[in-house]
């Protein structure tokens, strides 16, 4: 193994960030959040950087990497399939202070009073089988805390993300653009006790997610939210946590949108206590259990509340190899029927072999049930029946071959399905108007295959 | 028969009594032996290392009784009489023995600097018996309102982890589950042709 591959190794051995939170990252759970499928190393923070570019405080790591694929069902239509061979580009940047690894070997991770990380990424898709031919999508984010070591603490954040794999069948239409663009905006204030072992932080959060295309423009949507998390850790590497989360969405352009699906504003709630932590040398879980509400306006869809619950298993049965176990019950807003309840099993696999060749896998199957889903008379139903249900399944196989330490090939295998017998009805508003692919289900494989440069 | 009892009880009363006599006698001169005896022990010592383990013993005496005062005060402050009536007997006997303390200190070094080592090894002998009164004074005023109060103990816990824990930050808790990331939206409708 060489040296700069080793220091990757150690990195990710060091790394506060275990290994299945980043699959948890790959895959957002809120629906309204992400459109469309990263790269499976954009998800991959811990494994998709090198050592690295010191210049003085700061780090750098840059990146670039080309892919072609195949994706046998574009605009995940139920009957009539389109696939299309897909090129992608992907350029990338990373800023930020010195990192733990970095620190320690110099003065210590502790002595920072004020640490800075941003990332740039830009993708580029184009599809050579398809009308809907190229469009750019990435992430840009930033990070500053203050004193995050101290007593009290602030930080402050953004992160933006752009996606633009078609996420419906819209091919009636034209050729529109499946842009969509999230922002989030997070400020916290952090208090903890000397030893760092009670920590408290509140916060406020800001959401805005807008897309391109004015078919989908009635969907824009802007969230205010309170956030407040208490977390007491104690030997030996566990802690109980307690969170609350108040939400308001509000849609921003429905009434001007020829959409015809019935959107609501909501108020929300939620909070969860539970335990996270380290049961054994080799084992760690995550338990938790909480309550959801939301009320949305109007008397048009139904408000919501329940009990909300989680449980995950982490297994490390090798050093480089980390296997992790879940179940998740929860409420979800959602562009149809203002919520979606979903009970979700998820298995997820992440090896490396020999410091060179890194293997993931994961599978999630879930139930997914709507709320009342209207048109906008606020009486038609939707679809062929009020609420939408939907057995939803991911199969994810990706690989990746470091064959030096600024040279990698990698590999992408992934099925995607949702197996419902819903169907969306013709608007009711407009007599002239029909869907063109009804039918909700759809079945998508994809495959990639591609190299990155990072340093 | 009787007789022998009455005389076992008479010849044990007797043994009891001269006990009695023996001890009540002894405790007479016990601080006068006591103070022989730690002298005795502590003879062995030099002049200087007398001087300094009195002058120990003196500094030892008034971290305690400042300790005691403050305990007093304390209670003072916030009321409680049981506690203050408590505490106020055994602040004044510390006063008392601080100040006797100090003074045999200075007879210390009177004594060792005329070179008069039976009146050195006597009053060092003294200081280590106002040593153990220190001692005892700062045990009863710790029973005042119970330890716990004012005996913090180590106030640093100190664990050891297994080396080969998982890399995890138990603080850092997921905030989200995996999900299939394709958000229900509508497909959009189109004109008849």
């Amino acid at each position: 193994m060489s040296p700069l591959l080793s220091d990757l190794v150690v990195k990710r051995a060091r790394s506060s960030s275990p290994a299945w939170a980043l699959a948890l990252a790959l895959l957002s759970p809120v629906i309204p959040a992400t459109v469309g499928a990263q790269p499976s190393w954009l998800a991959d923070r811990m494994d998709r950087d090198g050592p690295g570019i010191r210049a003085g405080r700061l780090e750098l790591h840059p990146s670039f990497a080309a892919e072609i694929g195949y994706d046998a069902n574009v605009f995940l239509e139920d009957q009539g399939t389109n696939g299309s061979v897909v090129l992608q580009l992907v350029a990338g940047l990373t800023l930020s202070t010195l990192g733990a690894e970095r620190m320690e070997e110099a003065e210590g991770a502790d002595t920072q009073k004020l640490t800075f990380t941003s990332s740039l990424h830009v993708n580029y898709f184009q599809y050579l089988n398809t009308p809907n031919g190229g469009n750019v999508g990435g992430d840009l984010s930033a990070q500053l805390v203050v004193l995050p070591q101290g007593r009290f603490g602030f930080s402050i954040s953004e992160s933006f993300t752009r996606t633009v794999r078609p996420f419906v069948d819209a091919t009636g239409s034209g050729s529109p653009s499946y842009g969509q663009n999230t922002s989030v905006t997070q400020a916290n204030l952090r208090f903890q006790s000397p030893g760092g072992n009670l920590r408290s932080t509140v916060g406020y959060r800001l959401r805005a997610a807008f897309f391109d295309s004015t078919l989908f423009q009635a969907n824009n949507n802007l969230t205010h939210g309170l956030t407040s998390e208490l977390t007491w850790a104690f030997f030996p590497r566990t802690a109980l946590f307690w969170n609350m989360d108040a939400s308001f969405m509000d849609y921003r352009d429905n009434a001007d949108s020829p959409a015809y699906q019935l959107l609501r504003g909501s108020r929300s709630v939620s909070t969860s206590i539970g335990v996270n932590g380290v049961l054994s040398t080799r084992v760690s879980a995550t338990l938790g259990v909480g309550y959801t509400a939301s009320i949305y306006e109007g008397d048009v869809v139904d408000d919501v509340d329940g009990i909300t619950a989680r449980a995950e298993l982490r297994l490390r049965p090798r050093d480089m190899i980390n296997l992790s176990f879940g179940y998740s019950h929860g409420i979800a807003q959602s562009y149809i029927g203002g919520y979606v309840m979903q009970d979700n099993l998820y298995a997820q696999a992440q090896m490396m072999f020999g410091g060179r060749f890194l293997l993931g896998l994961q599978l999630t199957g879930g139930y997914n049930r709507s709320g009342v889903a209207l048109q906008s008379d606020g009486m038609t139903p939707l679809g062929n029946s009020l609420r939408r249900k939907d057995f939803r399944t991911l199969a994810q196989l990706y690989a990746e071959y470091r064959a030096t330490s600024w040279l990698a090939v990698l590999t992408h295998i992934e099925y995607q399905a949702d197996m419902t017998d819903y169907r969306f009805a013709d608007p009711v508003s407009d007599m002239s108007v029909v869907i063109p692919d009804p039918g909700a289900g759809y079945q998508r494989v994809e495959a990639w295959l591609g190299v990155r440069i990072f340093r | 028969m009787r007789d022998r009892i009455r005389q076992f009880l008479a010849a044990l009363a007797g043994v009891g009594l001269a006990a009695t006599g023996i001890g009540f006698a002894s405790a007479q001169t016990d601080d006068e032996d006591d103070a022989s005896l730690a002298a005795t022990q502590q003879v062995q010592l030099g002049s200087e290392e007398q001087i300094e383990e009195a002058e120990s013993i003196l500094e030892r005496g008034q971290t305690i009784c400042e300790r005691v005062g403050t305990m007093k005060d304390t209670a003072q402050r916030g009321g409680d009489i049981i506690l203050v009536d408590c505490l106020t007997p055994l602040s004044a006997q510390c006063s008392a023995n601080l100040t006797s303390a100090n003074e045999r200190v200075g007879f210390l070094r009177e004594a060792v600097s005329n070179r008069d080592t039976e009146t050195a090894n006597h009053q060092y002998g003294m200081l280590v018996l106002l040593e153990d009164n220190f001692d005892v004074l700062d045990g009863e005023a710790n029973t005042c309102l119970g330890e716990e109060d004012f005996e913090v103990g180590d106030d640093r816990l100190t664990v050891t982890e297994p080396e080969d824990l998982p890399d995890e930050d138990p603080m850092n808790v997921p905030t989200s589950t995996p999900d299939v990331p394709v958000p229900f939206i509508p497909p959009p409708a189109s004109a008849v042709m």
